[in-house]
């Protein structure tokens, strides 16, 4: 099964789920060019921990890579995971605000 | 010190205050509304730059005729710098974007009122409101004067949302709350600790207490205020994890709401970005946290964009998108990239604007913004596709429009700060751009008109017709002429770094 199709099947799956739609030839193109905009653009951007450390950056590369290769098509998932749903939001924003505060408590001396 | 400034946040309270009085008198309240609508963009033409210090309290080392009589523990201390008053600056950086916030608001009401029959009601007290809160945030140089009006427009944007009559509006409003329920009192708690540390809550004060060594800089205490006053920074301009809320807030708007919104958004998103980088400057860690969010914001606004089917949602993201561009540039942090980063929110203000109205074109004659059920419109207005197409390149950043201009500049200083990488990712990221708008482009446009779709026999309103013909020529303006705001963004940036 190639990746245009594999990308076709997920969002009917989801669209099954939550939209009365059709899958149109349009929006599976759409979602096929963002799947490759977002692997693309994070690998360009993980590309940045140079900054910190080389070896920290190809680790990071391979790690981002295995983890888009065993996820895809993330586009449909990242979809779902986006939705307008408040627990969702809530969740993402109660992160966040761990994540940082963490960082700035411990993570301000190794950068 | 100038006394007119504050008159920049007065002209809009006081207007938003008569409107509601004239509640009622439909007539009376357009004329006003128009009245005081063209005299936002006029007000800082006339406004000479400088400080006010409300009650006339300068510091000391102003007025140092005062400071003759004290001891010298104090004009010798740290006390002389100090700012008793709450204190407004006002700059070329500040003019141009209070005047181009004044033109989006005139453009805005005057579309609304000549599209609604009633003009009473909240809705343009709102929008009054609301520039005014956004205005006294980029003026204000004391944090926690900033955070009042913050939530003044945190309340406004929320109620804007409800004037619509779109489904489920509430419910987006309501979550907005419960999100603002969680961000702005950890955004309050930031300056609370900061208070706390420095006993001020004067930024220039708050700088200098960091860098005269009365607060240390590695005091967690002072780090979590940064941690917390970041969030609320998120929070306020929709960046991710955010982003999804403020996408569906600009859907649950109609499009002229919609366009006064993301105004609002991007003037919190700069001037509680400057005053971020101005107190924090010394924590490397929080450039690259910037870097990395802003990034994501690029990414996932712009591949949102693209996979949505409704109008108004997809250009919701794209502005989420866009103001990942302005972020990487505060992030970056040369003079370069900080001018850009300023000339690139002014740009999206203008074209997300512009496209928001133009959206509103395609909902008044079909009544529906989903690009499922729409097709054909060409052959309905020429004009309008038309200069809509240019808007899209704009925003994409193809020249000779605004956009092309900051987002070259951005790339420059990207490269030239040792972030190739950025620049690449900004290049790939404008492609997407561009396609986006080709595929809005085609489904609006040129796709043959869907059976079911119903037509309103009726004209579009000129006035939205020339909203967006002006917008579109000061685009272009500042596509060809860059330096009408590059210089003093460039002045300013000097003054921050």
């Amino acid at each position: 099964m190639n990746l245009y199709d594999l990308v076709n099947d997920k969002i009917k799956q989801i669209q099954s789920k939550t939209e009365n739609e059709t899958v149109s030839g349009v929006s599976t193109a759409s979602y096929l060019a963002s799947e490759l905009v977002v692997i693309v653009s994070i690998l360009i951007t993980s590309i940045l921990l140079r900054k910190i450390n080389p070896i920290l950056m190809i680790m990071g590369i391979l790690v981002i890579f295995a983890i888009i290769l065993t996820n895809m098509p993330i586009m449909p998932k990242l979809r779902r995971a986006q939705n307008d749903s408040l627990n969702n939001m809530m969740f993402y924003a109660l992160i966040t605000l761990a994540l940082l505060v963490s960082m700035f408590y411990w993570g301000v001396k190794y950068v | 010190m100038d006394s007119f400034i504050p008159l920049l946040v007065i002209v809009p309270i006081f207007c938003a205050i008569l409107l509601n009085l004239c509640h009622g008198k439909d007539k009376l309240v357009k004329l006003l509304a128009l009245i005081f609508g063209i005299t936002l963009p006029i007000t800082p033409i006339f406004v000479n730059y400088g400080n006010h210090f409300f009650g006339g309290y300068s510091p000391l080392f102003l007025n140092s005729s005062w400071a003759t009589n004290l001891p010298s523990t104090i004009t010798n201390s740290i006390l002389f710098n100090f700012h008793p008053a709450i204190t407004y600056v006002f700059g070329g950086m500040q003019q141009i974007f209070i005047f181009i916030l004044g033109i989006l608001t005139f453009f805005v009401i005057f579309t609304s009122l000549n599209e609604s029959k009633r003009a009473s009601g909240v809705y343009t007290f709102l929008i009054f409101m609301g520039t005014a809160a956004v205005t006294a945030v980029f003026l204000t140089d004391d944090i926690f004067h900033l955070y009042i009006f913050f939530e003044i427009s945190v309340m406004t944007q929320v109620g804007i949302i409800l004037c619509s009559n779109i489904q489920r509006k509430h419910e987006t409003a309501l979550k907005y709350m419960f999100l603002s329920n969680i961000a702005a009192p950890m955004l309050l708690l930031g300056i609370g600790l900061l208070l706390g540390l420095t006993g001020n809550v004067n930024i220039s004060d708050i700088i200098i207490a960091i860098k005269t060594g009365v607060v240390t800089p590695d005091n967690p205490v002072l780090l979590m205020a940064a941690a917390l006053i970041l969030f609320g920074w998120l929070y306020g301009s929709g960046l991710p994890p955010f982003h999804s809320i403020k996408s569906a807030m600009y859907s649950k708007a109609t499009p002229h709401a919609a366009a006064i919104l993301q105004v609002f958004t991007v003037f919190i998103f700069v001037s509680l970005g400057i005053v971020i980088i101005r107190i924090f400057a010394f924590i490397s860690l929080l450039r690259w946290i910037i870097m990395i969010i802003s990034a994501l914001a690029m990414i996932l606004g712009i591949s949102m964009a693209i996979t949505q089917h409704d109008f108004k949602r997809m250009i919701g993201y794209l502005a989420v998108g866009e103001l990942g561009y302005v972020g990487l540039g505060l992030a970056i942090g040369t003079i370069q990239s900080i001018t850009a980063c300023l000339f690139q929110a002014v740009n999206e203000i203008l074209l997300t604007g512009l496209l928001f109205i133009g959206v509103g074109t395609i909902l008044y004659k079909t009544g529906t913004t989903d690009t499922n059920k729409l097709g054909g419109m060409l052959t309905e207005n020429p004009f309008v596709a038309f200069i809509f197409l240019l808007t899209g390149f704009a925003m994409a950043g193809v020249p000779p429009f605004n956009a092309f201009q900051s987002k070259l500049l951005l790339i420059q200083s990207a490269l030239n700060a040792g972030f190739p990488e950025l620049g690449v990712l900004m290049i790939i990221l404008s492609i997407v751009t561009f396609m986006t708008f080709v595929k809005v482009f085609y489904t609006v446009y040129l796709k043959p008109q869907p059976e079911n779709m119903k037509i309103i026999n009726k004209k579009i309103p000129q006035v939205t017709v020339i909203s967006m013909v002006l917008l579109l020529i000061v685009c272009i303006m500042l596509g060809l002429f860059p330096n009408i705001v590059t210089n003093a963004f460039s002045q300013f940036a000097m003054g921050l770094l």
